[in-house]
């Protein structure tokens, strides 16, 4: 990760506002399942065996999750699954892009365009599952890191970095 | 007088002034004796009806088509029901053994994203969506898509993890174990 801070993505925010506008407000943590799944129309799928973490298959509108790794920690689940939702409304335009332009896999990563597409997709997951104004409300409120981390259901590496981003925590340190 | 033909008459009238478009041939086939009656009387309505404008959902599902979005999907979203409340719906009305439950919401999904072929489901299959939605699933709600570009995304555990290692998805039922559900989905005769 970068040393600087990161903006948010108001697409996160306007998915959130869809999604409790035809299903109705749902409190913390943010229901990631059912946005991809009632809102999107994506099938969630977890996969024993998947060498990746999260894969977007955009022609089937499936997302396949790494099943080990979602019992091990449900919050990088969660996570993922934001990620892969951020492929699919950035750069696949929830299915209406005819031809998604980038083919991002491991081999992928060291051009800087596959980079520069895993971290759209990654700001995108931080906004989605972790909003700025309930992020600020709730540390306002005297909540450390974990809580947080529990409150929203990601991991507290996540929300390290979120909070730094936010301006409200040091900078995590890369491992 | 054929009650049962004036009954589904009775039916198909009030879904046409509904604005829904609906199909005259499950009608047809539920008149049993009586088809010749309700397709005389629908006939006649035909001739004389005005055709009626869209409702405002109807044009939201069809800009979603416009859009390459699946209508069925717009649908749902118009009637708010969750895919959980619609796959529920569709394994009660259809008389589903609970543990196959998956497997229905595997075909749902399927239909729902385009990728089936509509020319083989089960008229049931469509009848029980329009029990859940509220609207007999024809023409353009279920229109098939174009698609979404033969990409993958991956998020990888590790640098340099081989995408092309992603094992294929697998057939919904192999052929030897296929049941009423699949039956249901893709046993139609096209």
């Amino acid at each position: 990760m970068s040393g600087e801070r990161r903006p948010g993505d108001p697409r996160a925010e306007q998915l959130r506002a869809r999604f409790h506008g035809i299903f109705g407000p749902r409190d913390l943590p943010v229901p990631v399942d059912a946005i991809a799944t009632d809102l999107l129309g994506l099938l969630v799928a977890d996969v024993d065996g998947l060498p990746v973490s999260g894969a977007l298959l955009p022609h089937e509108r499936r997302v396949l999750l790494n099943a080990a790794e979602s019992r091990e920690s449900p919050g990088r689940r969660r996570f993922t699954l934001a990620h892969e939702i951020g492929h699919w409304v950035c750069q696949c335009d929830e299915g209406r892009a005819a031809s998604p332009q980038i083919f991002c896999r491991a081999a992928d990563v060291e051009t800087n365009e596959g980079r520069d597409l895993e971290r759209e997709a990654n700001i995108f997951a931080a906004e989605l599952l972790m909003p700025e104004p309930l992020v600020r409300r709730e540390a306002a409120r005297g909540r450390g890191r974990a809580q947080l981390a529990a409150l929203f259901a990601v991991s507290e590496p996540a929300m390290a970095w979120r909070l730094f981003n936010l301006g409200l925590g040091a900078r995590p340190e890369e491992g | 007088m054929a009650e049962r033909a004036a009954d589904l008459f009775a039916q198909y009238r009030a879904a046409f002034e509904r604005g829904e478009h609906p199909d005259p041939r499950p009608y047809l086939e539920r008149a049993g004796d009586e088809e010749d009656d309700l397709r005389t009387m629908i006939d006649a309505f035909l001739v004389r009806a005005d055709v009626p404008s869209p409702s405002p959902e109807m044009v939201a599902v069809f800009e979603a088509w416009l859009r390459n979005e699946p209508p069925l999907l717009e649908l749902r979203r118009q009637r708010r029901r969750t895919r959980d409340e619609v796959v529920d719906a569709l394994v009660g009305t259809l008389g589903i053994d609970r543990a196959k439950r998956a497997k229905v919401a595997e075909y749902y999904h399927r239909l729902e994203a385009g990728l089936l072929d509509l020319r083989r489901i089960d008229e049931r299959v469509f009848s029980a969506l329009a029990d859940a939605l509220g609207r007999h699933p024809t023409g353009p709600t279920v229109a098939r898509l174009r698609p979404a570009g033969a990409s993958a995304y991956f998020r990888s555990v590790e640098p340099g993890t081989p995408a092309g290692a992603l094992p294929p998805l697998p057939e919904v039922t192999p052929e030897a174990e296929r049941d009423e559900v699949d039956e249901l989905f893709t046993g139609r005769s096209p």
